[in-house]
């Protein structure tokens, strides 16, 4: 019995000395391993998240970079599809006979909107007063139209006309080349004119 | 209670193997180290109560033996705890990352390799280029004819060149005894064709030109259209002409 206890009282002390001092060691030991894994994880994680996140952000700026938002030329489609209206809207508007100045008129109200729109009618309130008499025809034809940028529903376009007016009062014909820089917006499906910048 | 006295020590110790044997299962790596160094100053703290308070504890000692470890297992790794067990779990998230990283990975090879950013920066190019070479192929000063056009060679390249090679030496000195000087600035440019394969394009370009001595003419706008083509690193002009009116 007491030997027992004996044994079981100077076991302890033995095993509290080990325990103070071992323990400390192998605790760390331990908690290098035990954490060794986790930290490795952890620090993988980490380190994959942040290069992912690293890509997505530089796939999203080469992507939505200035150069490859502006969809002019690489969006032939659609290229195209501006190029045409806007040609053909500036064609009919800077065509002008004084015996229909109506369709002229016309023209302009569905292919012009916004500042051109108020340009156009300073210009044709202009043609109106003398157009009569001298009896005008203005005969418009787009040499070459390049679409500048493209964006969303808003264009830019450089575009070259060539116009010649001719007067049945004196037969008096000239011609004209004009440099214009316009600005056209979709409006549902068909593009308008809402800008012209001669230069 | 003398009964009792042996039995408790072997009960305890019965239980404490018990502990100690179910202490490793779940972390097979404790086993040596804590049964060792763990076990014996648990025993101090458990027996002395034990033997005080009540003699007949069998079943009491079975769950405080295993109770008192458990919480200094608890503490030495608190971490490790709840953290090493689920390895699949670290397996995973970590896996999950690089799938992510790796999803990542493919979508900047693919905008890098997108065919629709090449095009539209080499289009962006060829604006820029274009907007130079033209500004330098209408700028001629009768001071410094040979370096002027040296620089309309730099800005040329193809049929362009070629005539410009071509330029005799009469036709210098007409230059020179023209005294001008002719600068010219873009206004406006667009890319109206662009082969980025082939590397050519063509653009038009409002572009002012004034000469000096003026001699009361302003400076004047003329339409151009050019074609350039890629050289090397930059894009030259090899075709330049005016845009002549024509209605017929």
């Amino acid at each position: 019995m007491t030997t027992i206890t004996k044994d079981d009282v100077t076991e302890p002390a033995t095993g509290g000395a080990a325990a103070a001092e071992e323990p400390t060691s192998e605790e760390s030991v331990a908690r290098v391993n035990w954490l060794g894994l986790p930290l490795v994880c952890i620090a993988l994680t980490l380190a994959l998240v942040g290069v992912g996140v690293a890509l997505l952000v530089r796939a999203d700026s080469l992507r939505s970079g200035s150069a490859a938002s502006n969809k002019a030329l690489s969006d032939r489609a659609a290229t195209s599809e501006v190029i045409g209206q806007v040609s053909t809207a500036l064609t009919k508007v800077f065509s002008y006979q004084y015996a229909n100045p109506s369709a002229n008129a016309q023209a302009a109200a569905t292919l012009l909107s916004g500042d051109a729109a108020s340009q156009y009618k300073t210009l044709f309130t202009a043609l109106q007063k003398k157009a009569p008499g001298e009896k005008l025809t203005l005969v418009a034809k787009v040499a070459v139209a390049g679409l500048k940028s493209l964006r969303g529903n808003t264009a830019e376009l450089l575009v070259f006309i060539d116009q010649s007016s001719t007067r049945a009062s004196d037969k008096q014909k000239s011609t004209s080349a004009a440099q214009l820089d316009v600005t056209a917006v979709k409006h549902g499906g068909t593009w308008k004119v809402t800008e012209l910048r001669p230069l | 209670m003398s009964d009792e006295e042996p039995t408790t020590p072997t009960s305890e110790s019965a239980s404490e193997s018990a502990a100690a044997s179910a202490r490793p299962v779940p972390r097979p790596k404790a086993k040596p180290r804590y049964g060792a160094g763990e076990a014996p100053p648990t025993r101090a703290a458990a027996k002395p109560t034990v033997r005080k308070a009540k003699p007949s504890t069998k079943p009491r000692a079975k769950p405080r033996a295993k109770k008192d470890p458990a919480p200094k297992a608890e503490r030495s790794h608190s971490v490790p705890g709840w953290i090493r067990r689920p390895v699949t779990i670290y397996t995973a998230i970590v896996a999950a990352a690089a799938i992510f990283a790796g999803y990542a990975l493919v979508a900047w090879i693919n905008a890098g390799n997108d065919e629709s950013v090449h095009y539209a920066k080499a289009r962006d190019a060829v604006l820029l280029d274009a907007r130079q070479d033209i500004v330098v192929l209408n700028t001629l000063d009768y001071r410094k004819v040979d370096a002027g056009l040296k620089s309309w060679l730099d800005a040329s390249t193809g049929d362009l060149h070629e005539q410009i090679a071509n330029v005799t030496a009469t036709d210098k000195k007409d230059l020179v005894n023209a005294k001008k000087i002719s600068s010219g600035k873009v206004i406006d440019v667009a890319v109206t064709e662009l082969d980025n394969r082939a590397g050519s394009a063509t653009v038009i370009a409002t572009v002012e030109t004034s000469v000096s001595p003026s001699n009361g003419t302003p400076p004047k706008r003329n339409r151009f259209s050019a074609t350039l083509a890629r050289d090397g690193s930059s894009w030259k002009l090899s075709d330049l002409q005016q845009v002549a009116v024509n209605l017929s």
